[in-house]
């Protein structure tokens, strides 16, 4: 335990301040589970493509290697740093959030120069993706405008002096990188998150709708979350699949298993939500 | 007139046999959906041993692990039998017959995983175990990816 948060002390010293660094990016990348929607099924790494279904309409995903054409190579590190944390394109268009910068607000910009500077290693790829398929009203861009005016509240993740370092390491990379709650929180009927009702379960947003569980007051030690995390593996034995498989296997069991911990820490202390 | 009888008798006859038949087909269809959740249900079962034992940490019984990963060997592959086609359920997503040599490489996959921590158990060679195990969750995930329909 000792070793945990003194690797984690280790881990966020060496983090902040410093230069943007490749190595350290690609853990973010893995943090934040870019993969999942920006590599499509079959498709190169990172090259877009995937076509996001959802009641509003068809998000095609777009292409993130550094080619400069199709891709965002042409892109600052300031430009990456608004996209996330903004929702706002390098030609000032603002995203939908089926981008999720409405989590991605919460990172740290140091986390954002980091990931950055690995994107710039990955691979260049020529592949232009078209435009989202949207039926009127949601095509309209503007649309997202008046939408973050309602739903979207920007801003860095702010630790809470009442819990440890663990917990609050688990809350960033649940509410940030990690962007849970962008599949585990109810949203409205304008696809704004009930931030009341934050990680309480949902419907998936996309595809056929499944069922998303709650992730609050689960009858589970830390060690189940843990494993779960590492392995896939629920409590009763029985394992993840759907879209969470690709969570696990691509993103937490590439963890730390310091952060693992943390993040199992933070879920572990959330209440059940109040019945309604 | 008895060769028209003997016709009805025979069509009636038929009808008869249809009927059951296909009552067996669908009983025989009901069976194998049950047939192959119990065996869902015992790799679960036994992976929910071994993660018991492995998230307890501290010295893992060799024996008890080798035991319960021997059962997942032994009946990974027979889980590809139990889905002959037009047996569909609410927990089975098409992709299971319109790509059954994945589904099948999934199923072995299972079994090799389960059979190098069967043998690791038996050598004892576990270590803390989570890299073996996590192999066979691996393939549990992997495969509940592509051919397992989400709750609804």
């Amino acid at each position: 335990m000792a070793l945990t948060i003194g690797g984690l002390a280790w881990f966020v010293a060496t983090t902040a301040g410093a230069a943007p660094d490749p190595a350290r990016g690609e853990y973010v990348f893995h943090m934040s589970g870019c993969a999942s929607c920006h590599t499509a099924e079959g498709g190169a790494f990172l090259a877009g493509g995937r076509r996001l279904m959802t009641p509003f309409g068809a998000f095609l995903v777009p292409n993130i290697t550094p080619d400069r054409a199709t891709g965002i190579g042409g892109w600052s590190e300031a430009d990456l740093v608004r996209a996330m944390t903004e929702g706002v394109s390098p030609t000032g268009g603002h995203y939908y959030p089926s981008f999720p910068y409405t989590s991605y607000t919460r990172m740290r910009r140091s986390d954002i120069a980091d990931l950055k500077a690995y994107l710039d290693t990955v691979p260049a790829v020529r592949n232009a993706v078209g435009p989202h398929e949207m039926g009127f009203p949601f095509s309209v861009r503007l649309g997202n405008f008046f939408w973050k005016l309602l739903f979207f509240s920007p801003g860095e993740f702010v630790p809470d002096p009442a819990h440890d370092d663990e917990w609050n390491r688990g809350a960033y990379l649940v509410n940030g990188p990690g962007h849970c709650g962008e599949c585990h929180t109810p949203r409205n009927i304008l696809g704004g998150l009930d931030r009341d009702r934050a990680l309480a379960g949902a419907t998936l947003p996309e595809g056929d709708g499944g069922k998303v569980p709650s992730l609050r007051g689960l009858d589970w030690s830390v060690e189940d979350f843990v494993w779960a995390f590492e392995t896939g593996l629920l409590p009763d034995g029985d394992a993840l699949g759907s879209s969470m498989a690709d969570v696990i296997t691509e993103n937490t069991s590439k963890l730390t298993a310091g952060d693992r911990r943390a993040i199992a820490v933070y879920l572990k202390s959330l209440p059940k939500p109040a019945a309604d | 007139m008895r060769i028209s009888f003997n016709r009805r008798a025979g069509f009636i006859a038929a009808c008869t046999a249809l009927a059951f038949g296909l009552g067996a087909v669908g009983a025989i269809a009901q069976d194998v959906v049950q047939q192959r959740k119990d065996l869902m249900k015992s790799y679960g079962a036994a992976m929910k041993v071994i993660g018991d034992a492995v998230k307890a940490g501290g010295t893992l019984d060799a024996a008890a692990i080798a035991d319960k990963a021997a059962i997942v060997r032994n009946n990974a592959t027979k889980i590809v039998a139990l889905f002959p086609a037009g047996s569909t359920s609410a927990g089975a997503l098409p992709a299971i017959w319109e790509k059954p040599d994945e589904f099948k490489d999934w199923a072995m996959k299972l079994g090799t995983a389960a059979a190098a921590l069967d043998q690791a158990a038996r050598d004892n060679k576990l270590g803390d175990g989570k890299a073996l195990v996590g192999a066979v969750g691996g393939t549990c995930v992997g495969c509940h990816k592509v051919f397992q329909k989400p709750a609804s």
